[in-house]
């Protein structure tokens, strides 16, 4: 079937399943306003031919998630491209944009094909907490539906009209085209995260679970906001760090030297984008967990204190590899220019302070110890290392890892340009103050709450974080005047090592295994509550399964999406091979 | 030109170095916190 | 051959944090086991055990409560000076203000369960609050839930910990705390009746048997009952109706489901009013 008819039927379904249920519901919702949320009994819950139906969800809600960032990410960063193409001139940068389109047109019918799998998985083994979910968002699930077809329609358009609208006024008209797809994805993206977080923490409802409010309240629950900032931003990351893995295998697998040179372009481009988008990250995360804490605190120390603690032990052994591999990629950047070799030297003291970071972040604070182990320890915590294992030392760590990261980067891009201002040895100096200052701000902000109560060691890592990122602000202004008119050194794109590729594999494997853990973790702090507090789960599988099933279960499910992506990939390809015509008089 | 750069570095210290305090007293205050006020020992 | 390197390579990567999750160790968090404690004969002691035993379990209390700073650390603090300087402070206006002695003590523990904010111990509140809103949950509100009984023992618990004779009642029979509510329960959240008269409506047994001078007769009558059937063949009939029909009424009448909709409160109540009423 040709795929805008196949959109068609996708979207008809996915809408037939949304609609029919809600004009079900619609008779009673009136006699049933002041009804509470439903208690399940076991029996409510289908069994069918003995599949484990929290894992299909899971699984199916995993793939969702992981597609569903990918293409809402690509069209983000693909229209930014293409604006730089317009205000560089640079057609080189429309071609990339062209492409990043071109190589995700195939996910988008896997991600709502996923997404119609997941629903239908939710309505048949969890019919009445989906039930009470609708009768909550009422008139919002048909809106939902309505979107996907809106995003059909913009995608379809600001793809295929490429070269119909490709100058001048047109090409404004196209950007805005591309504008309307990425309004209506992230749109689709916060409806979707109102209902995960109304599950979360409910509003606008009552103690019983009886709809109290509008629809509106449920959606603007307290971690609403959070979460959509947070998946935004993460979103990016991921898309640059899936499109970096494509150029980096295409950069291998190339021969010819400007193909080559063209997919080491993309690549740093995309690990630019993944960087961006990762650094003001853990801003956004600290976020969602402040809320977590502000709604209830309980919940809070569940997923850092309690049961969930060592899920972050691994969340900081995957970012540190993200770190080390974005960084590693960075410092290799350095032989593209002939310049590049005098800044090599700063890359062992980076190198330091990010492994040096990454040991103490990973470093837990409470341990579970068998007698004999406490014995010997002298008590529950390491008395040395004890302490580095609490949010103080922690998010000192973090933060002066991205202040490297983000020196990696601009070391890299100093190399390629020398300034020509006459004050450019005072801005550099004013840079490595403000360097200097920043990191010493980071550290005392964090000895600052080893002396003081909890709550000031929450409130301590404000300031880090503003630290950490009026480095950045700083430095990019500062550059930004410094190398007006600087001396453009040549980048040679294709002069890269084989192993730096390798570091942009690295970065989408272990997003996409972290997506998979966050992603346990948040469902997890419902604990046994469908709806936290309202609406419990009687499932037989309502337990939180140890780390080691959720990791095997995490594995499997991103390397099905391996699959899917290399396949999505070769698809692209594909549409681009001719076959040669047979000789004729055969 | 060089005592110049290292000048600018002392002043550029000095100047940071007041726009973080302000940034971490506005940034603690705002969310409840007095500096200064209720230091204890863990 | 490239796409092969790749490939391994991304495996490789992955099972390097398959194995971290796996050595790591294993915790599985369940749901509340649903307990049916038996607190019918249990003396204070024993309530004040079933009281540790919730502190660090439903309760969840650990979790805030001990020696991160969160919370005050009960488990090692002098309790019997903690009690008695808060009650003491001005700051505090709350259910035990101008009280004395263990019951002071006792009304302060219960106010903190089920109404945290109405005094912040200084340092503990939710920030930007000055101390005025706790951010500890009402123990008898969902997600802790605890009832009466487990409040009580929460309390008697705590009260021994500080060397005082908990002055907590002791439950009794009716009282019986089953963990979970009944399956398929669905009163939307209506509190259990909780008199004999005000069960008999909520069932609407009226409706079949001439009680309260309905006047119907689907089922039989149930003046003088406590004559001809002892308590246990009364809630057997009630909990399992088809099992013995009266003679000249019909079966199949009678809701089979008061075992799920019921609380147990509630159908002793009802057997106790059956129990008493005159011929």
């Amino acid at each position: 079937m040709r795929a805008p008819h196949r959109h068609a039927l996708l979207f008809t379904a996915f809408a037939a399943a949304l609609v029919l249920p809600q004009l079900a519901g619609a008779q009673e919702a009136a006699g049933a306003l002041l009804e509470g949320a439903p208690r399940t009994t076991r029996a409510d819950y289908p069994q069918i031919a003995g599949l484990s139906s929290r894992t299909l969800a899971w699984g199916l809600a995993q793939m969702h998630l992981f597609l569903a960032a990918f293409v809402l990410a690509v069209p983000l960063f693909a229209l930014v491209t293409e604006f730089m193409g317009v205000v560089s001139g640079d057609g080189r940068y429309d071609n990339m944009s062209r492409e990043f389109m071109k190589i995700s047109m195939a996910a988008y019918s896997l991600t709502a094909l996923a997404g119609g799998g997941l629903t239908l998985a939710l309505f048949l083994f969890y019919p009445d907490l989906m039930g009470y979910l609708m009768k909550v968002f009422r008139g919002q699930t048909l809106i939902y539906a309505a979107l996907f077809g809106l995003e059909s329609i913009t995608l379809y358009l600001y793809f295929y009209s490429w070269d119909a609208l490709r100058y001048g006024n047109r090409k404004w008209i196209h950007m805005s085209i591309g504008l309307l797809l990425n309004t209506v994805g992230l749109t689709l993206m916060f409806v979707a995260n109102a209902w995960a977080t109304f599950m979360m923490s409910p509003a606008g409802v009552d103690a019983s679970g009886a709809i109290t409010g509008t629809v509106w309240e449920a959606t603007r629950n307290p971690l609403w906001n959070p979460l959509n900032l947070h998946r935004f931003l993460a979103n990016i990351a991921y898309g640059g760090a899936i499109v970096g893995g494509y150029a980096a295998y295409m950069f291998l697998a190339e021969k010819r030297a400007e193909v080559k040179a063209h997919y080491d372009w993309m690549g740093y481009t995309s690990n630019f984008i993944a960087i961006m988008g990762f650094l003001p990250l853990p801003f956004a995360g600290y976020w969602l967990m402040a809320e977590v804490y502000a709604y209830s605190q309980q919940m809070g120390i569940t997923a850092m204190g309690g049961i969930l603690a060592w899920l972050f032990i691994i969340q900081a052994v995957l970012i540190g590899t993200i770190v080390l591999a974005a960084n590693y990629y960075l410092w290799s950047g350095l032989m593209r220019t002939d310049r590049g070799e005098q800044y090599t030297r700063y890359v062992k003291y980076i190198a330091v302070v990010i492994v040096g970071g990454f040991l103490v972040w990973v470093t837990p604070h409470s341990l579970i110890l068998t007698p004999a182990e406490l014995q010997q320890l002298g008590g529950p915590n390491h008395k040395v290392l004890g302490p580095l294992g609490i949010m103080p030392a922690k998010n000192t760590a973090v933060n002066l890892m991205l202040v490297f990261t983000f020196l990696s980067f601009q070391i890299f891009y100093r190399s390629s340009r020398v300034p020509t201002v006459s004050w450019a040895p005072a801005g550099n100096m004013v840079i490595v103050a403000l360097y200097v200052v920043g990191c010493l701000n980071i550290i005392a902000a964090g000895l600052y709450g080893y002396f003081t109560p909890t709550v000031y060691k929450v409130g301590a890592s404000v300031p880090q974080v503003v630290s950490t990122l009026t480095i950045i602000l700083g430095s990019l202004i500062i550059d930004f005047f410094m190398l007006r008119g600087a001396k453009a050194e040549k980048i040679h794109w294709g002069r890269m090592s084989e192993r730096s590729q390798y570091a942009l594999f690295v970065l989408p494997v272990a997003f996409t295994w972290l997506m998979g853990l966050m992603g346990y973790i948040r469902s997890s702090l419902r604990t046994h509550w469908h709806v936290y507090t309202i609406m419990k789960d009687n499932s037989p599988e309502a337990y939180i399964p140890t780390i080691g099933q959720a990791g095997n279960t995490i594995t499997v499910i991103t390397l099905i999406f391996m699959g899917v992506m290399v396949f999505v990939f070769w698809l692209s390809r594909l549409g681009t091979t001719k076959q040669a015509a047979p000789e004729s008089g055969g | 030109m060089a005592r110049n750069k290292w000048l600018v570095f002392i002043l550029a210290l000095v100047g940071w170095a007041a726009v973080f305090y302000l940034l971490d007293r506005y940034l603690m205050e705002s969310q409840g916190l007095p500096v200064g006020a209720n230091l204890m020992p863990l | 051959m490239t796409f092969l390197r790749v490939m391994v390579f991304s495996v490789l990567v992955l099972l390097v944090y398959t194995g971290f999750a796996n050595i790591l160790p294993q915790v599985q968090s369940d749901p509340p086991a649903e307990e049916a404690v038996d607190t019918g004969a249990m003396d204070m002691a024993g309530l004040i055990a079933y009281g540790e035993d919730l502190f660090s379990g439903k309760g969840t209390c650990t979790l805030c409560h001990n020696d991160l700073g969160r919370a005050p650390d009960l488990l090692n603090l002098d309790l019997a000076e903690e009690f008695e300087l808060r009650i003491s402070d001005p700051k505090y206006s709350g259910a035990a203000r101008g009280m004395e002695g263990p019951e002071a003590v006792e009304a302060y523990l219960r106010e903190s369960l089920v109404e945290p904010s109405a005094y912040v111990v200084a340092g503990f509140g939710k920030k930007g609050t000055n101390d005025t809103v706790s951010p500890m949950p009402a123990a008898d509100a969902p997600p802790i839930e605890m009832n009466e009984v487990q409040l009580d023992a929460l309390i008697a618990f705590l009260m021994d910990r500080a060397g005082l004779e908990p002055t907590v009642p002791l439950p009794s029979a009716a009282e019986a705390p089953v963990e979970e509510e009944p399956a398929g329960a669905d009163d939307g959240g209506e509190p259990p009746a909780a008199t004999g008269a005000e069960a008999i409506e909520k069932y609407s047994c009226s409706a079949c048997h001439d009680l309260e001078g309905s006047g119907a007769d689907l089922g039989p009558p149930l003046d003088g009952i406590a004559r001809r059937m002892s308590r246990g063949e009364i809630m057997q009939a009630i909990l399992e109706p088809n099992a013995e029909i009266a003679e000249g009424y019909e079966p199949d009448l009678m809701p089979g489901d008061f075992a799920e909709q019921m609380q147990a409160s509630e159908l002793l109540l009802i057997v106790d009013y059956l129990a008493n009423l005159p011929d």
